[in-house]
């Protein structure tokens, strides 16, 4: 009308049910706006000062008519939340079969990655009648994954990966906007959703640029950030073995519980803070010496390596990586350098030549090194008591007694720690 | 039903009213409430000495529901005796119940969201 | 000028007509020497305003200061809307853009919408309308307009000098570790407003139980003082948790202490959470003194008690209880747990039915009443349509479904604003109307009040309803650039805030044009049943020559007895019981001003 947007199109499989409900509300505040209105106007007009009529007895009470006011709109709304909830759960389980996209939200870009790797910013192609699902996470403050035409909105978080789906029905150009207030160029963060037909999409994605599968480039960090070192086929560190790690169940160290164990699968969301936050969530049996990536790698090489580690899984995976008693040994700071590229300080204590070596390597922060202190978890064990525990125990009782100071004991909530870790670095 | 009262004496009533009917209460009862507070904090910072996760107690939880416990006892003795609710009328107590009552509203409903968090539907990786 | 009867019965047999006087009262207008003392000619230097215990002269107080934060907050929206005109932000340079929204929300909230008719219009009327001489703690009350004052000092120096760009809602860690400007600052000076409501709260509270007249039982109160009575109550309940919440948000930004921040631990939903513990009640705290406003502005014209009194004194204690269970419907996109977000969603939708209730009530009250268009009714009636319309787009953002497309776009905007703007800002305006009289003594010319009223109801649809299509239509809030096609409704909305700005613009004028030359009012120029109006307008110091004893409930309207009335008057040309003084005051303005202008 007049060139005027009145109602958005509607381009995936969830747009019909949304826009169902909002007609629906929109009969009802509709029908209720005007009600009110006719008889505001009805009354003013009618009974104005003047206008002869009857003003006989009139009701100052009637409990039928407040019960009937008060009921009717309760069984409207009732209604109306069900139909809303149902409608929303419906939407939000996401298929089994859908197609995965990572999306990196970043003051003030998106950076998003098909699954064979190519990176895009700020457009995203995908194919029309296929499932969809973006696992999405922040690199810094929270922004919001907003497609209008798809009807779909999820705020995005630091730290944490949050999932929405998608299917969409039509091919198109629809608007991707980031919907949580996010600083300065908030209103740039914006970028388009090319919606295409399967052929057009595999054409695309065959085209242009195509690097590496992001499984490829997470192998190339796998080896780059020194994670091979310990976890790796030939390393004759004491970590947990990656293969067919991913989807499985691991059984993780609770030492407020009394050391005792529970096990977890390990997804997404596992790997993530295993890498960012080690010493939160220690594999049972296995020293929490690993030092943290944080600062180090950005949320989109997390996503990559997390990609890698997927592709190693095989059906015959094993859940913990079983260490071989062979592979175990004291290694030294030389040695954890050559493999991580850094050596944590809580690490340096471990030989006589600490010291010497940790004053010679400058590529990090005090920040890093900080936060370095207190991040160990599933790897590298140079200290000699490590050797108690590699006899195949791996009840976890007795490494998990003798971890290394205040930072080895680590309750399974991140806050408490991270807190302190922070108040040290402010110090 | 008589003529209205003169503001000046109804001024009176009011003072009484609100400021009126206070409970004295001798400096003893502070003395021994402020007493049993110092005793509350010497058993928190011994209590918080103690990792009861590790034997003989292997309670892990133990430290935090005792330190808990003392501060509830310590914040009920303040309210009680330092701020009088003991020696007020029903009202003031409905009141500060009310108080606490929205409080453990706000913590039940922020609990709520963080325990259901992982029961969302979502289908593995 | 008493208005008790000689046998000391208050409403009971003139309350078919009118309570007040049977004396007649002055024509025209009188010489300022020859008015009553009354509180604001008991001292006349400025100690006798900044010192002053007087609840009156406290919310004259309170008045100007609110004013002035509106008029900074308006600015500020002012330039936000004409930066939308274009697409790509010309006006203003994006960093800007956000620090004018950040501003206007701020000062809006915080220093507008929250304080506005509590401490102006409820400071003034609570003791009136329940025949006390003051607020049960007079010293109290100046504290809280010295920490409000303090508050808003701290938070306009940090707006103007850096500002903040962090918008109203300082979500983290955004706000504690990314943004750059005074956050900290402003932090303190919301933080340091929100005691000075929470005081004044506490003696609402404190005044209704005890210090109501003799006779005055809970279910005589004027509806007025059961609404202010709910708005204290969750003003005791939530604001604390918004001081330990903005404590908590300082803490993180000035010493890093991990709180909502992952990268130091924290978790950004919790902040959503406290915030909005308190924020949502807020929103009760802002509506539901309009709500006040509007149940005795609805009577008083319409000429009749108020239908189902006792529903609407309950709706609003199951508002303001109901109100503390529905602050996870801001959380539905944000990473809440879709559980809990089933019975943050059930809740808010339960909250609409007290509401429901009101308005219907307060539609039912005109029913056979004898209803007059004058200025503060014209605010009332617009008040019930723009508030239906601003209740029931909530419940789009209630449902789990809907509120995925809309929340944080502009649907979000147009429905809080029909709220706020359209329901608090409206009631305060017919309020202000309503009570001018009786605040300074004159009567504000009835034309241009009328014009006013028209004005900023068309002004106010035109802005923003088409923000409502714009939000559907999926434009996010707080971008300073848009997509092209959302032009031309955001021009449309520009245009009715200007429309919406001449509305607000033009009571600043003529009230104070009033002050001077405004027709002089009497005690009771509407012929309103309240308490308030049974002392001199404006009222002396302490409220009542007399302690008045009420003897019967409030609204004590007739409407056939007014319709006899206004025959007789018609005939006579001028109204039995005022000698024609005021029909000819407030018809007349012209005379008024020559009136005005011989006595000045």
């Amino acid at each position: 009308m007049f060139g005027l947007p009145l109602y958005p199109e509607g381009a995936s499989t969830a747009a019909p049910w949304v826009d169902a409900v909002m007609y629906a509300l929109t009969a009802i505040t509709v029908l209720f706006t005007l009600l009110v209105m006719f008889f505001v106007v009805f009354f003013a007009v009618r009974y104005r000062r003047g206008h002869k009529v009857n003003r006989s007895n009139p009701p100052l009470e009637h409990l039928t008519l407040e019960l009937t006011w008060t009921i009717i709109p309760l069984i409207i709304s009732l209604g109306l939340f069900l139909f809303a909830t149902i409608v929303y759960f419906g939407n939000i389980r996401v298929p089994a079969s859908a197609m995965n996209i990572d999306v990196v939200g970043k003051q003030w870009m998106w950076k998003l990655q098909q699954p064979n790797g190519r990176w895009e910013m700020n457009e995203l192609h995908i194919p029309v009648g296929r499932p969809i699902k973006l696992t999405m996470i922040s690199e810094d403050v929270i922004h919001d994954f907003y497609v209008p035409a798809f009807r779909i909105k999820q705020d995005v978080l630091p730290g944490r990966y949050v999932q929405e789906w998608f299917q969409a029905t039509k091919a198109g150009d629809y608007h991707l906007f980031c919907a949580e207030y996010c600083g300065t160029n908030h209103s740039t963060m914006t970028g388009w959703v090319h919606a295409m037909e399967p052929a057009d999409y595999e054409r695309w994605l065959s085209e242009g640029t195509t690097r590496n599968s992001s499984a490829a480039q997470g192998e190339t960090l796998f080896r780059q950030y020194g994670c091979s070192g310990c976890h790796g086929l030939n390393s004759s560190v004491r970590a947990p073995m990656l293969n067919g790690i991913y989807g499985k169940p691991v059984a993780i160290e609770v030492p407020e519980d009394g050391n005792k164990t529970k096990v977890i699968i390990a997804d997404d969301r596992y790997i993530h803070d295993s890498i960012i936050l080690p010493e939160k969530e220690v594999a049972a049996g296995f020293k929490p010496i690993m030092p943290t990536f944080k600062n180090r790698l950005s949320e989109a090489d997390v996503l990559k390596l997390i990609a890698y580690i997927k592709s190693l899984s095989t059906s015959n995976g094993t859940s913990n990586g079983m260490p071989d008693p062979q592979r175990t040994g004291n290694v030294g700071v030389e040695d954890i350098r050559t493999r991580a590229g850094f050596v944590p300080p809580n690490m340096a204590h471990i030989t006589r030549n600490a010291q010497r070596n940790s004053s010679a390597s400058g590529t990090y922060t005090d920040e890093q090194l900080n936060g370095g202190t207190a991040g160990p978890a599933n790897g590298t064990s140079a200290n000699p008591v490590s050797t108690a525990g590699d006899k195949g125990t791996l009840t976890g009782r007795d490494s998990a007694g003798v971890s290394t100071g205040g930072a080895g004991q680590t309750p399974a909530t991140n806050s408490p720690n991270n807190r302190a870790m922070n108040e040290r670095t402010g110090r | 039903m008589a003529q209205g009262v003169p503001v000046t004496e109804i001024n009176e009533e009011i003072a009484h009213d609100v400021h009126g009917g206070r409970h004295i209460v001798p400096v003893s009862v502070y003395l021994k409430v402020f007493t049993a507070l110092m005793v509350l904090l010497v058993i928190t910072l011994a209590a918080a000495a103690i990792d009861m996760s590790k034997p003989p107690f292997n309670m892990p939880s133990l430290n935090i529901i005792i330190a808990m416990t003392i501060a509830v006892a310590k914040a009920v003795l303040i309210v009680l005796y330092f701020m009088e609710v003991r020696y007020s009328s029903r009202i003031t107590w409905l009141f500060s119940i009310a108080g606490f009552a929205w409080l453990s509203i706000m913590f039940a409903f922020i609990f709520s969201d963080y325990v259901s968090r992982g029961w969302l539907p979502q289908a593995p990786r | 000028m008493s208005s008790i009867t000689p046998d000391g019965r208050l409403w009971e047999e003139h309350s078919l007509v009118d309570p007040v006087h049977r004396e007649s009262q002055a024509i025209g207008p009188i010489p300022e020497s020859q008015l009553p003392d009354n509180y604001l000619t008991n001292g006349l230097g400025w100690k006798s305003w900044l010192f002053t215990l007087d609840h009156k002269r406290i919310a004259i107080l309170y008045m100007i200061s609110v004013s002035m934060a509106f008029m900074v907050g308006g600015i500020a929206a002012a330039l936000v809307r004409f930066n939308l005109m274009t697409p790509n932000s010309e006006l203003l340079r994006p960093q800007t853009y956000n620090k004018m929204f950040s501003a206007h929300g701020i000062v809006m909230v915080f220093f507008f919408l929250v304080p506005v008719i509590p401490a102006t219009l409820g400071n003034f009327l609570v003791p009136l309308m329940i025949g006390a001489k003051d607020l049960a703690f007079p010293k109290i009350n100046l504290l809280s307009w010295y920490l409000y004052m303090i508050g808003l000092i701290i938070g306009l120096l940090a707006l103007s000098f850096g500002g903040v760009d962090t918008g109203w809602t300082f979500y983290a860690p955004l706000s504690t570790q990314y943004a750059y400007g005074n956050v900290a600052l402003v932090l303190v000076g919301a933080f340091i407003a929100g005691f000075s409501s929470i005081l004044t709260g506490l003696n609402f509270v404190i005044t209704v139980h005890k210090m109501r007249a003799p006779g005055l039982t809970w279910f005589r109160l004027p509806l007025f003082i059961w609404s202010m009575y709910a708005t204290s109550l969750i003003i005791m309940l939530a604001t604390p948790v918004l001081a330990i919440t903005l404590l908590l948000l300082l803490m993180e930004r000035l010493f890093h202490i991990g709180i909502f921040d992952p990268k130091l631990g924290g978790d950004p939903v919790l902040l959503q959470h406290l915030f909005w513990f308190y924020s949502h009640p807020a929103v009760y705290i802002m509506v539901l003194p309009g709500f006040a406003v509007i149940s005795e502005l609805i009577t008083c014209f319409a000429r009749k008690p108020i239908f189902g009194y006792k529903f609407v004194a309950f709706s609003s204690i199951a508002i303001a209880v109901i109100s503390f269970f529905v602050w996870g419907h801001h959380l539905f996109v944000a990473g809440q747990s879709a559980y809990a977000g089933i019975v943050f969603s059930v809740l808010s939708f339960l909250v609409a039915i007290p509401s429901a209730i009101k308005v219907f009530n307060w539609t039912a009250t005109l029913y056979k009443g004898s209803i007059r268009l004058d200025t503060p009714m014209v605010y009332a009636l617009g008040f019930i349509v723009l508030f239906t319309i601003g209740g029931l787009t909530g419940l789009y953002l209630a449902s789990l479904s809907a509120d995925v497309h809309l929340s944080d776009t502009y649907f979000v905007i147009a429905h809080f604003h029909y709220v706020m703007v359209g329901g608090t800002v409206s009631a305060y305006l017919g309020g202000v109307h309503y009570w001018w009289p009786k605040i300074t003594g004159r009567m504000y010319p009835e034309g241009w009040g009328r014009t006013a009223a028209v004005l900023l109801n068309l002004g106010f649809h035109l802005t923003f309803m088409p923000q409502f299509i714009l939000g559907v239509n999926g434009m996010p809030r707080r971008y300073a650039t848009y997509a092209p096609e959302f032009q031309p409704l955001n021009i449309m909305s520009t245009a009715g805030a200007t429309v919406l700005a001449l509305g607000y613009l033009l009571p600043f004028c003529y009230l104070l044009w009033s002050l001077k030359y405004g027709a002089v009012a009497g005690p009771n120029p509407w012929r309103a049943t309240g308490l308030e109006w049974q002392t001199t307008s404006p009222p002396p110091t302490f409220n009542f020559d007399k302690v008045p004893i009420v003897t019967i409930g409030p609204y004590a309207y007739n409407p056939e007895d007014d319709e006899r009335l206004y025959e007789e008057e018609q005939r006579n040309g001028h109204h039995p019981l005022d000698g024609g003084a005021l029909v000819q005051a407030r018809t007349t303005t012209k005379e008024a001003v020559a009136g005005g202008e011989s006595v000045g």
